[in-house]
């Protein structure tokens, strides 16, 4: 489907992901704390879409881009309209796509530290700020340090080699197909 | 014969079992705006309004928690490159040999500089020994040397820290055992930097090895036939053969590395914490220092997120442009 000006488009999400989080967190702070949400896991939620939309755009992006057009093309000569097409032609044959999209934005998102060390205090830490806390600065407990910090990485590491074959599409947000 | 109409109804009377959703007519027009404005609004929330914000914000004398104040056009800018950790440059032409040269934008490139480039050579010398591998221990080796990648950067840190830890680190019992004298990990501005630089190597090379091994793999074994009946020198296949096909995986590796290595954060923070002094403060650290830890300058920081948005989209993005990620 032709979208106006789809090149600029594409550029400009593909640089949402490229400006640091941190310059992006100040002003979207500022305006937390206008609304009245201030710090908290509502603010951190939002802004964890700046990380994990653009991504998810552009790894999705290259599975669709993939598909030749005349598959829609033939499902819509036999009755389907174009919604019906993308729902029974197009979402399937991109499901593995779209599903390591997911799991890749999980990995980011969950691994991510810089939004949550200000945005979330005592009790709404994630994990990777609990962890780090849990480092005392005279006295530090390496069993249990041992303990988060296995719980902390075996997300990713087992998602991650569910989707090992997706994995570098999924870091290079689908500039390469491995 | 059948008629239009006829068509047209039986058309209806299929459609009439099937869930709503797959009913509707909608336009092509109509539909591109309803599949886009979910994420074109939520992505404009999150980029443009904070950007034209932060432009906003680095006009003005500006507080975190108290918010705004009086308008002082540049005057955040002109702050910050006078302020010595952000750029520091001393130099006396008498003694052209001792000048000083810091502050987070020198630590910035430094940083950036070396890491970089270290991941990148290691990263295409580990894939092509991982290319060269045999069927049996490819699989393998590949999922050990991606193992560094996946851990959470906290992990990383924390676990580095752990190792060059002066009383009880690993790493200074190994190199004490084979008759090293272990060095201060994180006492000395150069060997903090030194430090943090090898954690950052060993943490992202596997990103750079998994996509210059999948630009290996698709280079076509033929080429490399041809070269060899040619009786091409090794040297010569790598230069002629190898880096042609690997060179748009390098730039996209460099263009992803690059863009993390300005944000990098948990690994610098938690193994030196900016320092000593702040010898390892990046702009991404020396920002949130500025903004978030003490008197909560929200102006200053507003001004050196918009260098650092600059720095960083610019240079990333005219990589991607020269090599055409887009097509």
């Amino acid at each position: 489907m032709d979208v106006p000006r789809k090149t600029d488009v594409g550029f400009w999400i593909l640089s949402t992901r490229m400006a640091p989080p941190l310059a992006i967190l100040i002003p979207l702070v500022g305006f937390y704390f206008t609304v009245g949400i201030g710090q908290g896991l509502v603010g951190l939620t939002v802004t964890h879409l700046l990380i994990t939309l653009p991504l998810i755009i552009w790894i999705v992006k290259g599975f669709i881009d993939e598909l030749p057009d005349s598959l829609e093309e033939s499902a819509m000569v036999d009755g389907c309209n174009r919604i019906q097409a993308l729902r029974t032609v197009v979402f399937p044959l991109v499901a593995p796509g779209v599903a390591a999209a997911a799991f890749i934005a999980f990995i980011f998102s969950w691994n991510n530290y810089v939004l949550a060390l200000y945005l979330t205090t005592g009790a709404s830490s994630t994990l990777p700020i609990a962890v780090s806390n849990s480092v005392g600065t005279y006295s530090i407990q390496w069993g249990q340090l041992g303990a988060a910090v296995i719980v902390t990485i075996l997300p990713p590491i087992v998602l991650s080699l569910l989707i090992r074959n997706y994995l570098v599409a999924g870091m290079t947000m689908g500039a390469v197909k491995g | 014969m059948l008629g239009l109409s006829a068509v047209s109804e039986r058309y209806r009377k299929r459609r009439d079992g099937q869930p709503l959703l797959n009913r509707l007519e909608v336009s092509d027009s109509t539909l591109r705006w309803i599949f886009m404005l979910p994420s074109i609004a939520v992505l404009a929330f999150i980029s443009i309004f904070p950007l034209v914000r932060a432009v906003w914000m680095s006009l003005h004398d500006w507080n975190l928690t108290s918010g705004k104040g009086a308008f002082v056009g540049f005057g955040n800018y002109a702050r910050l490159l006078n302020d010595p950790e952000f750029f520091r440059f001393e130099f006396d032409p008498s003694q052209p040999l001792e000048f000083v040269l810091s502050g987070s934008v020198v630590h910035q490139a430094v940083y950036t500089g070396f890491s970089v480039t270290i991941q990148l050579v290691l990263g295409v010398a580990l894939a092509m020994y991982l290319f060269s591998l045999s069927e049996r221990w490819q699989p393998i080796f590949r999922t050990i040397f991606v193992l560094p990648m996946l851990v959470t950067p906290i992990a990383t840190a924390l676990m580095w820290r752990l190792m060059i830890d002066g009383s009880i680190g690993v790493l200074n019992f190994m190199l004490e055992a084979v008759g090293i004298a272990p060095p201060a990990w994180t006492s000395s501005p150069v060997m903090a930097m030194v430090t943090v630089i090898m954690v950052s190597v060993w943490q992202w090379t596997p990103l750079v090895i998994l996509i210059v091994f999948a630009g290996l793999l698709s280079i076509p074994e033929s080429r490399y036939e041809a070269a060899r009946v040619d009786g091409a020198p090794r040297w010569a296949i790598f230069r002629h053969v190898t880096l042609p096909g690997i060179k748009y995986m390098i730039a996209i590796a460099l263009v992803f590395r690059l863009m993390r290595s300005f944000r990098a954060f948990p690994i610098i923070e938690t193994i030196t914490s900016h320092g000593p002094g702040t010898s390892t403060q990046i702009m991404n650290i020396q920002l949130y220092r500025t903004v978030f830890v003490g008197t909560g300058d929200a102006g200053l920081g507003a001004a050196l997120g918009i260098v650092l948005i600059v720095l960083t989209v610019g240079i990333c993005m005219s990589i991607v442009r020269r090599v055409g990620m887009m097509q």
